[in-house]
């Protein structure tokens, strides 16, 4: 107890406390942003710490990865673009809740439940982090392999609503797209047609940009009437079409967010759970966590329930964004314990950590330096609720332009993201050219949260099954040998017959036979 | 009997495959996506076919080409079960068309109004395709500036907010991403300042 007073009476300075919520603040602003990534804010916060003391470097790297993660839900809510990968499978139902006039409560929910899950997961983190340490460590190559592939199938089964076969088709092209570039193994060329600025693929991020935001755009004109009037109301979404449509002035309403957080406790929990699994894992990160979250929560959801999933439903806001933040929480369990990063975020704190002169490892939960990052990453979820008000109010502030200039401002900051990844210009047309892709597929009804999984998914599948494949000599029954092998394998198919099962009972019950006869 | 199986036949399929359709007469534009799918995965496996067998490769490693050949079959596949369930539900009893969220194919506006949409969004097409072609050549803060003029005066804002919004939102990407996170963004064949 004297411990925890210690550390709190260090932490709580002026000399920690301002560059601490300083950073936070710059982790909205770059997490809102899409194309910077949380991986970006960490990067660039890291240089701005150097001069500071130990405590005040810790305390705004790991400020700045928890706030990132939460901003991005704040343009998936508003925007339909993800600021973080991480932010993905919250889109689907954010947005559609922002159409129906509740952005701003949207958001609050998301921010309490993002501290929520990050407190979950930072507690988690602090008792049992050397036992799931351990578990991860006895992944190998087929059991990641596995793993990859039932996030990929739960997010295509979970996403794609009743057009299972056009999920199916989305994720396989987005695992194809993903093949494009020089193979990671062996160098040799795919699909690059002489093409030296595809030698690294087709970059994710203006990738995404292209799909939810340059689409949404170009819909949004398609949507526009100017008609000599102020404004025309969307039959369907109720929206006003002259401003950004998504503006909300709609209070908060805190009482009844917090009644639905409290109704929704057991998705809370469930997420908290499987974020830290997932999150804990080498590799994994926070955007599987979210997908693998969304669908569990679709799975274990009432069929009532599982029909509203997609189309705004608070489960499905809670879940991936309860399950994000403690993943970012779970990602430290290998990181402090073993030095193993569980992401790219952890992966860059470790080398920071060297300049600070932090060595993970036992020694770190046994000399009391655990406890003081422990504390800093529990007392960030409390500022997270302050700092992420800020940061809504100010975009809620943006959001409430005309949506002509939103419209603008959204191709201007997209083409700057899709550019500032790489700073290539090859970049910006790869996201117009994912625009263009995203309004015909949505024009034809195709989800396309299963074509962003294929192309995150993809090379993790490919990269562990071949290696997994070298590792067993070209013997495929290896990768059934293991107990988690079996599991995620069963679990795998559980998830495909369920998921047919449930198409087949939705057709059958929905519209009754005698209707139609 | 046969009815009865044929019509839950016919939902299932409908609910599982078919967008945009009202059984019984699916409109000609259905077999587009399955003729996109088809081109895309007979491209991928074209393009798979000719990766080649790296000089240094583990004897066990499928290769860089397996994923790609697996991936373009599935996909062939796959867009061959969609047409031929298209091609079931022909045969089946209509049902009704099940609502699922805003038309954005606008399918059932008027003709009038669907070509004045078309139009304004292959506008929009061209003026983002133009605009980011323009960054490459004058520079991201010229070509920013007119096309926030050019895209906010399409749709009929005024000048004044026209000028300070293109204005504010320029300034804004010049001070954040350039004075504070040190991106540099392109300035064109001129090498302008921004």
């Amino acid at each position: 107890m004297s411990d925890l007073i210690e550390i709190l009476q260090d932490l709580f300075t002026l000399e920690i406390l301002v560059p601490w919520i300083l950073a936070m603040i710059f982790g909205i602003f770059v997490g809102s942003t899409p194309g910077l990534t949380a991986t970006m804010a960490v990067a660039l916060v890291i240089p701005l710490s150097y001069n500071l003391p130990k405590e005040a470097a810790l305390a705004m790297v790991i400020g700045v990865s928890f706030t990132a993660i939460f901003a991005g839900d704040i343009p998936a809510t508003f925007l339909r673009i993800p600021g973080t990968p991480a932010s993905a499978a919250a889109t689907l139902d954010a947005h559609q809740l922002a159409k129906k006039g509740k952005g701003n409560q949207t958001l609050l929910i998301n921010l309490l439940c993002s501290a929520l899950g990050g407190v979950l997961g930072v507690v988690i983190l602090m008792s049992v982090a050397p036992q799931l340490a351990k578990l991860a460590l006895l992944f190998s190559s087929f059991e990641y392999f596995w793993l990859c592939l039932l996030g990929l199938t739960l997010g295509v089964t979970v996403s794609s609503g009743n057009y299972k076969l056009l999920g199916a088709l989305a994720a396989i092209f987005g695992v194809l797209l993903a093949t494009v570039g020089n193979d990671v193994t062996t160098y040799q060329e795919r699909y690059m047609f002489g093409n030296s600025d595809l030698s690294t693929g087709l970059s994710f991020i203006p990738a995404m940009i292209g799909l939810f935001g340059i689409s949404e755009v170009i819909r949004a004109v398609y949507r526009y009437n100017p008609a000599g009037t102020a404004a025309t109301i969307d039959q369907e979404t109720n929206h006003d079409d002259s401003s950004s449509g998504l503006a909300d002035d709609s209070p908060f309403k805190v009482r009844e967010s917090l009644q639905i957080i409290a109704a929704n406790t057991p998705t809370i929990a469930q997420s908290v759970v499987t974020g830290t699994v997932i999150g804990g894992l080498p590799g994994a990160g926070a955007d599987i966590a979210a997908w693998g979250a969304y669908g569990i929560a679709h799975k274990t959801a009432k069929p009532v329930e599982q029909a509203k999933f997609g189309s705004g439903i608070w489960k499905g806001v809670i879940a991936p964004t309860s399950a994000n933040n403690a993943a970012v929480a779970a990602a430290w369990i290998p990181a402090l314990v073993f030095g193993v990063p569980g992401d790219a975020v952890t992966a860059i704190v470790l080398g920071a950590f060297l300049t600070y002169d932090i060595t993970p490892g036992p020694e770190l939960f046994s000399g009391g330096g655990a406890n003081f990052i422990f504390a800093i990453a529990m007392i960030t979820q409390l500022l997270l609720i302050p700092a992420g008000l800020v940061g809504i109010l100010l975009f809620g502030k943006f959001m409430r332009l005309p949506r002509a200039i939103v419209l603008s401002c959204v191709v201007i900051f997209s083409v700057v993201g899709a550019y500032a990844m790489n700073n290539n210009p090859f970049d910006v047309w790869i996201m117009f050219g994912f625009g263009l892709l995203g309004v015909f597929l949505e024009s034809r009804k195709v989800p396309l949260a299963p074509l962003i999984l294929g192309m995150i998914l993809g090379p993790k599948v490919e990269t562990y099954f071949r290696q997994g494949m070298i590792s067993a000599q070209g013997d495929f029954s290896n990768a059934f040998q293991s107990t988690i092998d079996i599991v995620l394998f069963s679990s795998l198919v559980i998830c495909i017959l369920l998921s047919f099962g449930l198409t087949i009972r939705r057709a059958t019950t929905s519209h009754p036979i005698s209707a139609t006869q | 009997m046969v009815r009865r199986d044929q019509a839950l036949w016919g939902k299932i399929v409908v609910s599982t495959v078919e967008p945009n359709h009202t059984a019984g007469s699916p409109p000609k534009s259905n077999w587009l996506l399955p003729a996109f799918w088809m081109l895309i995965g007979i491209t991928f496996y074209l393009g798979a076919t000719q990766i080649k067998t790296a000089i240094v490769q583990d004897k066990h490693d499928p290769g860089p080409a397996a994923i790609c050949l697996l991936c373009s079959v599935a996909l062939i596949l796959l867009s061959a079960t969609q047409a031929v369930q298209l091609l079931l539900v022909r045969r089946t009893p209509a049902v009704p068309k099940p609502t699922e969220g805003p038309d954005v194919t606008r399918q059932n506006a008027g003709p009038r109004s669907t070509t004045r949409s078309l139009q304004q969004a292959l506008l929009g097409v061209a003026v983002i395709g133009v605009y980011i072609y323009g960054v490459s050549q004058i520079g991201f803060g010229l070509a920013s500036f007119a096309f926030g003029i050019t895209s906010m005066k399409c749709f009929g804002v005024s000048w004044r907010h026209t000028l300070l919004a293109t204005t504010a939102c320029v300034a804004t990407v010049y001070l954040v991403f350039i004075k504070l996170l040190g991106i540099l963004l392109p300035t064109g064949r001129w090498d302008l300042p921004y």
